[in-house]
């Protein structure tokens, strides 16, 4: 009996690490559609590396990009694996090789203006999510889903920011960087 | 003058005159805008009635409710809401399969920052650093926006979808309007519109 749930349990971590693998490398954007004016396709493009426990992603805050672009519209993140089946947490950046190898993964309060950021893998899905509250209690709610297609991924991005009024969809395409 | 260990307080200097005047100026400064935010709070309190549409739009069906909710101060400077629904059948409130609930809010200002936090009546003195979103612990919020109380609560799921529910009490000129969504990862799974008098 034991010996089955050890089975289960390796076939289980087993899955979900392939998941993570599917995901992993440059993915290039190459069609890019938005409910309002228009994107550089080439912002959509994500870079994933699998890791033992989690995985890095860097990408573009498209919602920033939307409404003008920034300095700082690229991002990045170390996400490892929480208590809950296909859920990551926030890696806290900038601590050194030995402290990220050991890190508990920490996530930040919205409540006390700390941007809450955390992903959810699912068999053909990696999606990223992020919110902020403001300081007069509006909220920035950005919602990144990746799907495996034959060719790639497809891409939906949902922003919406209660201070602005409004939410911003975006779909594009995403194949293998070097096809 | 002693204070409670037996020992004797002297009173003001002549060299603290000037602190004490600045403080009575920092505190004639500071009372105006307390009273704005106290005023701008009350505004909202008293007793309501009305009645609500339900949409689920999963399955695209509709149900009525009657409302009855109640805006009141809570300690100094937080704020309490109850409300009560019913759930009708066939629009009336008499008959088997109607149903009842009661639920209870309370919210404080939060500490850095021009919102309210929704407080546990139980654990009032809980620190926001404990809470887990990505585990399951769900934060709650409120905030005025000129005659509308914006309340939002927020939850990470199981598996790691979530689950919004924003919540808008817009003052009228004879009671309440509302306006509620309970949003699944982007998805809008119900609404409720209504509106209310208010009776006190």
């Amino acid at each position: 009996m034991f010996l089955w749930f050890l089975v289960a349990l390796s076939l289980t971590e087993a899955a979900a690490a392939a998941s993570i693998d599917a995901f992993a490398g440059q993915w290039q954007g190459q069609q890019a559609e938005t409910t309002e004016g228009t994107l550089d396709a080439d912002k959509l493009s994500i870079d994933v590396t699998a890791l033992s426990n989690g995985f890095e992603i860097a990408w573009h805050n498209l919602a920033q990009l939307h409404q003008g672009g920034g300095p700082d519209a690229a991002l990045a993140a170390r996400f490892a694996r929480s208590n809950r089946q296909g859920v990551f947490e926030l890696v806290p950046a900038g601590n050194s090789f030995i402290d990220r190898m050991f890190a508990t993964p920490t996530t930040g309060n919205p409540l006390d203006g700390e941007t809450l950021l955390w992903a959810r893998l699912d068999e053909d899905t990696l999606a990223v999510y992020s919110l902020s509250i403001d300081q007069k209690g509006g909220f920035m709610l950005d919602h990144y889903s990746w799907t495996k297609t034959e060719n790639g991924l497809n891409l939906r991005f949902r922003g919406q920011s209660e201070e602005l009024g409004r939410e911003v969809m975006i779909e594009g395409q995403l194949v293998p960087a070097g096809e | 003058m002693m204070n409670q260990a037996g020992k004797a307080i002297r009173p003001p200097t002549a060299s603290l005159a000037p602190l004490l005047g600045l403080l009575t100026m920092l505190a004639l400064l500071l009372t105006p805008l307390k009273g704005a935010e106290a005023d701008n709070l009350s505004r909202f309190f008293g007793s309501y009635v009305g009645k609500a549409k339900v949409e689920n739009l999963k399955d695209s069906t509709e149900q009525e409710r009657d409302l009855d909710i109640v805006v009141s101060p809570y300690r100094q400077d937080g704020l309490k809401v109850e409300w009560v629904t019913v759930g009708l059948v066939d629009g009336r409130r008499d008959v088997p399969g109607v149903k009842r609930w009661s639920q209870t809010a309370l919210f404080r200002p939060a500490d850095d920052a021009d919102f309210m936090v929704e407080v546990s009546e139980n654990n009032l003195f809980k620190e926001r650093s404990d809470v887990q979103v990505v585990e399951g612990d769900p934060v709650r919020w409120t905030r005025i926006e000129d005659n509308i109380l914006h309340a939002c609560a927020f939850v990470v799921l199981d598996d790691g979808r979530y689950e919004l529910q924003v919540y808008q009490r817009i003052l009228t000129e004879t009671g309440m309007d509302i306006l509620f969504e309970r949003i699944v990862d982007g998805q809008v799974i119900r609404r409720v519109t209504g509106s209310t008098v208010r009776t006190t």
